[in-house]
């Protein structure tokens, strides 16, 4: 096995998806907990079809797809919230509208320009192991700002999280934090939509958060674990999609499907022994 | 700006078609920029390279069946870390006329993931002075990746110092 290892190793295009993809799914999985937990899991799947309409637009007229597409879901992150702190639309109500909205313009703005071609394929499922230097630089930047901004306004992230009621009764400006959780959840998005694809972001968003909460009960503990169980589902699913040559996107879902169900049967052990 | 070949024979009317690749999300324009300038590494469309078998020189980049899309994309995207090394795979023999200037290209590629099933295709166009190979024979090639510029376009080639035909074929359809 290490010898595999070694070998995936000598190939400098996994070595950069390696790190692009480490990094992208810890801002994932930090940022999932919040979003889980505020019952906001289908954000990244409505910000996703957002980012796919963005991207298929920028391919059609020929500019760099994630300057282009990483503002508009910033934007679309923000009239989501927007629409849905409004009395008319709801959360899921809100995400479906814009998500197939976008969907569809993204569509027929690339059938009527170049086309759908491999290109835009590979933004619905990914291309984790086709990434230009530039393009790697910028997840990486991005990425790291994503951290530190969540590990500097973990708190008040915490806080409008667990209880956003009480967070504005005491002077907390939830506004201002849903807002920043929402544009960090949109650059995530945006940037492991190389990875996972249009279709299979939100699992990165998802189902690290649940396979924690499994297990554990406290924020902090959630957050860690949820943190080390995406590290480690994605290198296990890259590993996994070069040894039997499965495409990297979902076999890092798959492996995560597998986690949850472990942590599940294990949660539900623990409780079991516990009632004794 | 540098184009790749890739034919979406079941998306699209004609059987040859010339569209931008790589395959994968491409950053076209910091591509463009990044490629080599200078007048040295950009050859004019030339006489071949001797049709002798010489040894490998210089760095040999081996592209395998298990991960053969993506490191033939990585040298499409990220052109400047494979110049000038020795490319060696296999893959099928394919020509290709190209209607506008009436020439006709070589290539030896392999069928992947294009946008219905399995309609793309990915490999190299090749440059070699000995007799061509039968089409779709399957074939082992290695040469020197180059740069060369064609009516103000860019294109990527390898520049063969073996061609050797196989009984054997290998995966003709690859994924990843």
């Amino acid at each position: 096995m290490f010898d595999v290892i070694f070998e995936m190793m000598s190939y400098t295009f996994l070595v950069r998806a390696v790190i692009v993809g480490l990094l992208v799914s810890l801002c994932a999985s930090l940022l999932g907990v919040s979003l889980v937990l505020k019952r906001y899991s289908m954000i990244g799947d409505g910000l996703s079809h957002v980012g796919f309409g963005a991207l298929a637009i920028a391919t059609a007229l020929n500019v760099a797809p994630l300057t282009v597409s990483i503002p508009i879901v910033v934007a679309a992150a923000f009239l989501l919230l927007r629409l849905s702190e409004s009395s008319k639309i709801k959360g899921d109500a809100a995400i479906a509208l814009i998500s197939t909205s976008s969907l569809a313009l993204g569509v027929i703005f690339i059938s009527v320009t170049t086309g759908m071609n491999t290109d835009v394929c590979n933004y619905m499922f990914g291309s984790i192991l086709a990434m230009s230097r530039a393009d790697v630089r910028l997840s990486i930047v991005l990425s790291i700002l994503v951290l530190i901004l969540f590990i500097l306004f973990y708190h008040k992230i915490f806080a409008v999280t667990f209880d956003e009621t009480f967070s504005r009764a005491v002077g907390t400006k939830a506004g201002i934090y849903n807002m920043l959780l929402a544009t960090l959840t949109a650059i995530t998005i945006v940037l492991g939509m190389r990875m996972m694809g249009a279709m299979l972001i939100s699992a990165l968003i998802i189902f690290p958060a649940l396979t924690s909460m499994r297990l554990c009960k406290r924020f902090q503990t959630v957050v860690i674990f949820s943190a080390v169980s995406a590290v480690l589902c994605f290198l296990v699913g890259i590993f996994l999609s070069y040894w039997y040559s499965l495409p990297t996107g979902a076999s890092v879902v798959a492996v995560n499907l597998a986690a949850l169900l472990l942590c599940s049967l294990a949660g539900a052990v623990k409780g079991g022994l516990q009632k004794r | 700006m540098l184009v790749l070949t890739i034919h979406l024979t079941g998306c699209v009317g004609s059987t040859r078609q010339t569209v931008e690749y790589p395959a994968s999300a491409p950053s076209y324009q910091s591509q463009e920029e990044e490629l080599p300038a200078s007048s040295s590494e950009i050859q004019e469309a030339q006489a071949p390279h001797s049709a002798e078998i010489e040894a490998p020189t210089g760095d040999l980049v081996e592209i395998g069946e298990r991960l053969f899309i993506a490191q033939t994309n990585d040298i499409y995207l990220n052109p400047e870390d494979y110049l000038g090394k020795t490319v060696k795979y296999q893959g099928i023999f394919k020509t290709m006329d190209w209607e506008e200037t009436g020439e006709t290209y070589h290539c030896v590629i392999r069928y992947g993931p294009g946008c219905c099933g399995y309609d793309g295709e990915a490999g190299f166009e090749v440059d070699w002075a000995g007799d061509w190979p039968q089409e779709d024979d399957w074939c082992e090639v290695v040469g020197v990746l180059e740069i060369y510029e064609q009516s103000g376009m860019r294109y990527l080639r390898l520049a063969l110092d073996s061609l050797t035909v196989l009984k054997e074929r290998g995966a003709e359809f690859v994924s990843t």
